[in-house]
């Protein structure tokens, strides 16, 4: 049965209160070595949005007309990570050829994306979940915003922090892991403004 | 062969993709009907809990279940059983959580007034958060409870509600929506059996 | 003292290049349920099995992979494992299996298992590179479970489900939602570090710095 949830409202707690990073913890490989810099935060902020949209998109399609029908739904993992693999293999080429500029801003990053559990994790909730094809798009690009939003924030906090007398035991990850706790701790305030049900 | 070259490459990826898509079959195969087992048993064992039973490890629940629901109709929107001599009406429900669909068996007395039993038996809700609507402690809430206005679920509390008497049940701390999406879902949920009871019986 | 006798192994895993608190590496698919012990224990058993077994297939394997198609046969290798466990799983431990949804296929994209597969497996034989996979799964078991000791113990008073405290005691509830996972993490990386740091500078001559594997780092070079 697929679950009666309204897009919009999936959009926006897909974004802010049940953030894929700062509620699921999905995608923090990258997350942390890429947020001191805001531009390739940007960038790969970007990419993730994209890649994870498209993918979803790609492994939905493959779930109903070909899992699901022939019974090998216990392939899922082997299925859904070829095809994200595959996805940015291509999506790096196609960049490459047709532009040179976008390339330099946007393609160095996804290769990067592979392996971030973001883009399966999505997969695989919408999988359990149940999801159309419209909630998948809608929860998978709300996720991709909501990690940009989160990594661009980081990064915006990172540059601060950078000027901040840090203890030499906790400087480097430690004080990001914090960071990123209070941040997550602010997105649960989200959650007043809406309701998925 | 050239160990870089491009048939070696491309036959070696197609030889191993198939090998260990073959061994996952095989391994699927072998388990497969044990994990039906497994689903048939836990919906049997839901249907047992929510009509008031005490199941525990040693329980046969194949043979319970067939002896307390000897015509058991899978499509029907609820059972009617006896059990210790009082009649009780169950029935499966199935609603929207925060991120999917929740199912589970609810029982009610026969007169509508109290809830036998109350089980989950699928949900998607986020591990150790909404997924505590499937602790004992939680469901436990339900029995007893008076339902004849329906029920509430509190938000905050998370130790349990003691009093069978108030129509409340204590909430999971840190999943609100969760909480109130149990509560929509048994309030439907009681409304709808008193419509299908209104319907044939009276 | 040979770097790498099975000793040498399991010191390092465990304590100097930690995956976790000195690596940063694949926290993601298992910090989520560190709200409960009993899941976390599957979760990093899980990891540890599919570590372990990947390695050993990745060193039986290693002469006959051809580098192009590498990473993607290693990635199906740890998916295959991935799948293993979720049968297994599903079959004999149905319980666990609907608890943990769908994180346990998430172990897959954890950078641990290839990380190790790379740096280790890649160039050392079977066994060995099994002991290196269990020990990797044990040093990022026991920071995950001492995490999940607190954030159960005060976020539910219980352990491993069974109430510890007295009945008098109010529960955090920051300690069962996501924040509490990452202060906790981070007050442990300083602590951790801290240790690190003194040991070293007692010694006077800092531990060579084993060959790390991160994410990035291990990425094909796409189609250039």
């Amino acid at each position: 049965m697929v679950p009666d949830i309204n897009p919009v409202v999936l959009l926006f707690a897909s974004i802010f209160t049940s953030n894929i990073l700062l509620a699921n913890f999905l995608g923090m490989c990258s997350f942390i070595s890429i947020s001191k810099d805001m531009k390739s935060s940007n960038g790969l902020g970007l990419a993730v949005t994209v890649v994870l949209t498209l993918t979803a998109m790609l492994n939905w399609v493959l779930l109903q007309y070909v899992l699901i029908p022939l019974d090998l739904l216990y392939l899922r993992y082997i299925i859904f990570i070829i095809v994200i693999a595959a996805t940015v293999q291509i999506l790096e080429m196609v960049i490459d050829r047709v532009s040179p500029a976008l390339y330099m801003s946007l393609g160095i990053f996804l290769p990067l994306i592979t392996v971030n559990c973001a883009i399966l994790g999505v997969a695989l909730f919408m999988q359990i979940r149940n999801y159309s094809f419209v909630q998948t798009v809608v929860f998978a690009f709300g996720s991709g915003l909501g990690w940009w939003l989160a990594i661009v924030t980081l990064a915006a906090i990172q540059k601060k922090l950078v000027k901040a007398p840090v203890p030499a035991g906790l400087s480097g990850p430690g004080i990001t892991l914090i960071t990123i706790g209070f941040m997550a701790m602010a997105f649960i305030g989200f959650s007043g403004m809406l309701s998925v049900q | 062969m050239k160990k870089n070259g491009l048939i070696y490459t491309v036959l070696i990826s197609v030889v191993s993709a198939f090998l260990f898509v073959f061994l996952l079959s095989l391994a699927y195969g072998a388990t497969k009907g044990k994990v039906e087992e497994n689903t048939r048993l836990t919906e049997a064992r839901a249907y047992l809990v929510a009509s008031g039973i005490t199941v525990d490890g040693d329980t046969d629940i194949e043979a319970l279940f067939k002896s307390t629901f000897p015509g058991f109709d899978k499509d029907a929107a609820y059972q009617t059983t006896t059990v210790n001599g009082k009649s009780v009406v169950v029935s499966p429900f199935q609603g929207n959580g925060l991120w999917g669909t929740i199912t589970g068996v609810i029982g009610m007395t026969s007169d509508l007034q109290r809830i036998v039993g109350f089980e989950i038996v699928s949900h998607v809700e986020t591990p150790g958060l909404g997924g505590r609507i499937d602790e004992v402690w939680f469901k436990d809430q339900f029995k007893d409870e008076y339902a004849a206005n329906g029920i509430v679920v509190k938000h905050g509390g998370g130790g349990g509600d003691k009093d069978p008497d108030n129509g409340v049940v204590d909430g999971i701390t840190g999943a609100s929506r969760t909480s109130d999406s149990i509560q929509t879902i048994v309030n439907q949920q009681i409304d709808k059996i008193k419509k299908e009871l209104g319907g044939t019986n009276q | 003292m040979n770097e790498d006798s099975p000793v040498q192994i399991l010191k390092s895993n465990v304590w100097y290049s930690n995956p976790i608190f000195i690596q940063i590496l694949g926290i993601c698919s298992t910090l989520a349920v560190t709200n409960n012990l009993s899941n976390t224990f599957t979760m990093t058993v899980g990891l540890m099995f599919v570590a372990a077994f990947t390695n050993i297939t990745v060193s039986l394997l290693k002469g006959i992979i051809p580098r192009k198609v590498r990473m993607i046969l290693q990635t199906l290798i740890i998916a295959f494992y991935v799948i293993i466990v979720d049968i297994l799983l599903r079959a004999y431990l149905p319980e666990i299996s609907k608890a943990l949804g769908p994180y346990v296929g998430l172990i897959i994209t954890n950078c641990i298992i290839m990380g190790r597969a790379e740096a280790f497996a890649q160039s050392h034989g079977p066994l060995i590179s099994a002991w290196d996979g269990i020990t990797s799964g044990l040093g990022y078991m026991w920071v995950l479970m001492l995490i999940a000791f607190v954030r159960e113990l005060m976020g539910f008073g219980t352990l491993f489900g069974i109430a510890v405290l007295p009945a008098g005691f109010t529960p955090w509830t920051i300690m069962v939602m996501a924040p509490s996972a990452f202060f906790l993490l981070g007050t442990f990386i300083w602590v951790a570090k801290t240790i690190i740091l003194k040991q070293e500078a007692s010694s006077m001559q800092p531990k060579p710095g084993r060959k790390q594997a991160s994410c990035s780092a291990m990425q094909p070079k796409g189609g250039k």
